[in-house]
C-alpha cells in the first residue's frame, strides 16, 4: 500500500498586493496551529491562479486602493473564481476590502458605505480591528467560508475562531501540545487589552 | 484684533501645566489658545517676510527639518520652527504661545515647519507655503490613514497649495505621481544609481501598483554612501558630509534639506558652510543609540512602523543573547507588526509593555524563542538590567515610542523624547 504524505496547503492570494494590514499572518497562525495538532501545512503564495480547488484554504486579504486597481487589470477573473470556491463549500477567508468585493460578487449587491470605523470591535466574543466604511457584519459565515472586517492577525487574537475555521481538518485531533494553553492565555489578554485605554 | 488676552491665558495654562507635570504637556496651552483666538496661528504663519516652508511626508520630517533649520540659521536667517512633537495644528498654537510676544508676533523672517502628513492639507488651505518638501509615502499608521493612496491625496493638496517651489523625492513613485498631477516646477532629490543599488529595498515606499513613471532629473543626488559618510552632488557641485547617524534614510533627509536650503537661500547658499553645519549636528536620538545602564553598554532601538522595524531587525547581529522587546500603548493597532519578517531575530529574553500579549503572540507564531513574558513593565526593566552581562553581544532593547518614553524616564535619562529645535 502506498502512503502518500499530503501536507495541507494554505494559499495566500497576491500576498504583495493583499497584505496591507498583515492579514497574511492568519495563514502563519493556521500553519503553526496545524503543526501543533501534528499536521503538516505549507503557506503557498499564489498569483494568477489557474486552479484554486487544489488548496485546502484560500485567503483573500485586504489591499490598498492602488493594489485593487492593478489587480482588476491583471486578473479580472480573481473575484469570480474565489466566489465559486465559496459556493463549492471550500474554506475561503476574506478580509475587509476582500470581503466586500467577494460579497458583492456572491450576493449581487453593492455594499453601502457610511462613516469610517477605526477601532477594535467585538462580535460574539471575537475581537478584532475594524478600519473600514463598509456597512457589513464584522463576521459572516457562508458555507465553510469566513468573511471578516477584522483585519490583521485575527486568528492570533481569537484562536478558537482559527480552530473553528479549519474544523474539519483537525477533527478528532488532540490539543494537548504545550503551545495551546500558553497561546490561549496570551490571546485572552490581547483581546482584553484591545479595549483598555 | 488683539491676541493679548488669549496669549496671556495660554501662558498661564502653560505655567500651570509645567507645575503639575514637569517636562510635559505641550498640547493644552495650544488647545486653549486655539479656542480663544482660532485665527492666530494662520495670521502668524502668514506674517513671515520670506514665507512658509513646509516639510511633510511619512518619514524623515523631523530630521530633515532639523537639518534645514540648522543650515538656514548658519546662513544668518532668523528661523521660526516647531519642535518635532508639535507638528499638528494644535502644536503650532503651542509653539506660538511659547514664542510670541503679547501681540502675537513671533521672531523670525522665515518659518520652516515640520507638518504631520495628515494635518498639512488642512493647514495649507489657510496658509499657502512658498516651498514644500514632500519626502515620501510609506505604509504607516494605517489605523489613522486607512490607505497610503489617501496620504498621497493629502500630500497632493499640499503640493497644489504651494505657490513657489515643490521639492520631491525622485525615488518614490508616490512623489512622482504628485508631481505629475501638479505639473508645476518641481525640484527632485534622490539616491544616485550606485547608492540605490547598494541599499536594495531598504527604502520600501508604499507601492503604487501602477506603471513606473520615469525617474526625473535630480538637482541633488547621493554619489556614494559608506557608513555615515555621504558624498553628494547639488546643482553640479560636489561635497562630503558626515550624517548624524548611520542609515540610508538619513542620507535621503540630508539631500532633501540641502535642496530646500539652496532654494531658500539662492545665491547666498554656501555648500561648504551647509556641509559643515550637517557635520556638526548631534546624533539623532534613540535609533541605534548605545548608552550605559549600570555601567554596562546597552543598545536602544526605536521601532515605529513596519519599515523601521524590518530594517532594525535585519541589522541585528545574529547571536544577540539578551534582547528586550517592548511594545507600548502608542501601537494602537498592532496588526502592522505581523507584516515584518522575524527570521533574523534568533531569540528574545524579555517581552513586556502595554501590548506585551500581542508581542508575545507575534514572536510565538514566528518561532522566536522567548525566555520570559513580564506584564509589569518596570519589573521587566529591573530584571532585564539585573541580568549578568551577555557573553555574546550587548544588551539590546527594541521598543516602540511609548515604551521608550517610559523606560527612559524610569532609567533617569534626561530628555525622554523631544528632538528640540527651538
Amino acid at each position: 500500500m502506498w502512503i502518500v504524505s499530503k501536507s495541507i496547503r494554505l494559499a495566500a492570494l497576491y500576498p504583495n498586493h493583499l497584505n496591507l494590514n498583515g492579514d497574511l499572518a492568519n495563514l502563519l497562525v493556521l500553519q503553526k496551529r496545524l503543526e501543533w495538532y501534528g499536521l503538516e501545512a505549507d503557506v503557498v503564495y499564489v498569483e494568477k491562479p489557474t486552479d484554486l480547488t487544489k488548496f485546502d484554504v484560500v485567503l483573500l486579504g485586504h489591499g490598498s486602493r492602488d493594489a485593487w486597481s492593478q489587480l482588476e487589470d491583471i486578473d479580472p477573473e480573481l473575484i469570480p473564481s474565489v466566489a465559486s470556491l465559496v459556493s463549492a463549500g471550500k474554506k475561503v477567508m476574506a478580509v475587509s476590502s476582500g470581503y466586500e468585493l467577494l460579497i458583492e460578487a456572491i450576493d449581487g449587491l453593492v455594499v453601502k458605505h457610511s462613516e469610517r470605523v477605526s477601532e477594535f470591535r467585538s462580535h460574539e466574543e471575537i475581537v478584532g480591528y475594524v478600519n473600514s466604511e463598509a456597512e457589513l457584519e464584522p463576521i459572516r459565515w457562508t458555507n465553510d467560508s469566513l468573511f471578516t472586517l477584522f483585519h490583521g492577525p485575527v486568528f492570533a487574537k481569537n484562536p478558537d475562531l482559527a480552530d473553528t475555521f479549519v474544523g474539519s481538518l483537525i477533527a478528532g485531533l488532540s490539543a494537548a501540545n504545550e503551545h495551546f494553553s500558553k497561546i490561549s492565555e496570551l490571546a485572552e489578554v490581547s483581546r482584553k487589552t484591545a479595549f483598555e485605554d | 484684533m488683539s491676541y493679548l488676552p488669549a496669549l496671556l491665558v495660554g501662558r498661564l495654562v502653560r505655567i500651570a501645566v509645567r507645575l503639575v507635570r514637569p517636562g510635559g504637556g505641550s498640547a493644552l496651552p495650544g488647545l486653549v489658545v486655539s479656542k480663544l483666538a482660532p485665527k492666530l496661528v494662520f495670521k502668524t504663519l502668514n506674517s513671515f517676510e520670506k514665507g512658509l516652508v513646509v516639510v511633510t511626508g511619512t518619514a524623515g520630517k523631523s530630521t530633515t527639518t532639523k537639518m534645514l533649520v540648522a543650515i538656514a540659521r548658519a546662513h544668518g536667517l532668523n528661523v521660526f520652527t516647531n519642535p518635532s512633537t508639535a507638528n499638528i495644528e494644535q502644536g503650532f498654537f503651542s509653539t506660538i504661545v511659547r514664542q510670541a510676544n503679547l501681540f502675537g508676533k513671533v521672531p523670525g523672517n522665515i518659518a520652516i515647519l515640520e507638518m504631520d502628513e495628515g494635518h498639512a492639507a488642512q493647514v495649507v488651505e489657510k496658509v499657502k507655503p512658498k516651498i514644500s518638501v514632500i519626502l515620501n509615502v510609506f505604509e504607516d499608521q494605517l489605523d489613522r490613514f486607512v490607505d497610503p493612496a489617501l496620504v498621497r491625496d493629502k500630500l497632493l493638496d499640499v503640493a497644489r497649495a504651494t505657490y513657489g517651489t515643490l521639492i520631491l523625492n525622485a525615488d518614490d513613485q508616490n512623489c512622482l505621481l504628485i508631481a505629475d498631477e501638479v505639473k508645476s516646477d518641481s525640484l527632485f532629490f534622490g539616491l544616485g544609481k550606485e547608492v540605490q543599488a547598494s541599499v536594495g529595498s531598504a527604502m520600501a515606499y508604499a507601492p503604487t501598483y501602477q506603471d513606473r513613471l520615469p525617474r526625473p532629473k535630480t538637482v541633488c543626488s547621493a554619489l556614494t554612501l559608506e557608513d555615515r559618510e555621504l558624498e553628494l552632488e547639488l546643482h553640479g557641485e560636489k561635497t562630503k558630509v558626515e550624517l548624524p547617524s548611520r542609515g540610508v534614510h538619513f542620507a535621503v533627509d540630508a539631500l532633501a534639506a540641502l535642496t530646500a536650503a539652496k532654494e531658500i537661500l539662492g545665491d547666498a547658499f554656501d555648500l561648504k558652510l551647509a556641509s559643515e553645519t550637517l557635520n556638526s549636528l548631534p546624533p539623532v536620538f534613540s535609533r541605534g543609540e548605545i548608552k550605559e545602564v549600570n555601567g554596562e553598554p546597552c543598545e536602544f532601538i526605536l521601532v515605529q512602523n513596519p519599515v523601521s522595524m524590518q530594517l532594525n531587525i535585519d541589522n541585528l547581529s545574529l547571536d544577540q543573547e539578551q534582547v528586550f522587546f517592548a511594545i507600548g500603548r502608542d501601537v494602537h493597532d498592532p496588526s502592522w507588526m505581523w507584516t515584518v519578517d522575524f527570521k533574523k531575530l534568533k531569540r528574545v529574553h524579555t517581552v513586556s509593555g502595554f501590548n506585551y500579549a500581542d508581542a508575545a503572540l507575534l514572536l510565538a507564531y514566528n518561532d522566536v524563542p522567548v525566555h520570559c513574558v513580564e506584564p509589569e513593565y518596570f519589573q521587566a526593566i529591573d530584571s532585564f538590567f539585573a541580568l549578568e552581562r551577555p557573553s555574546n553581544g550587548i544588551k539590546t532593547v527594541i521598543y516602540s515610542a511609548d515604551a521608550m518614553r517610559r523606560m527612559r524616564r524610569y532609567l533617569g535619562f534626561t530628555d525622554p523624547e523631544d528632538v528640540d529645535r527651538v
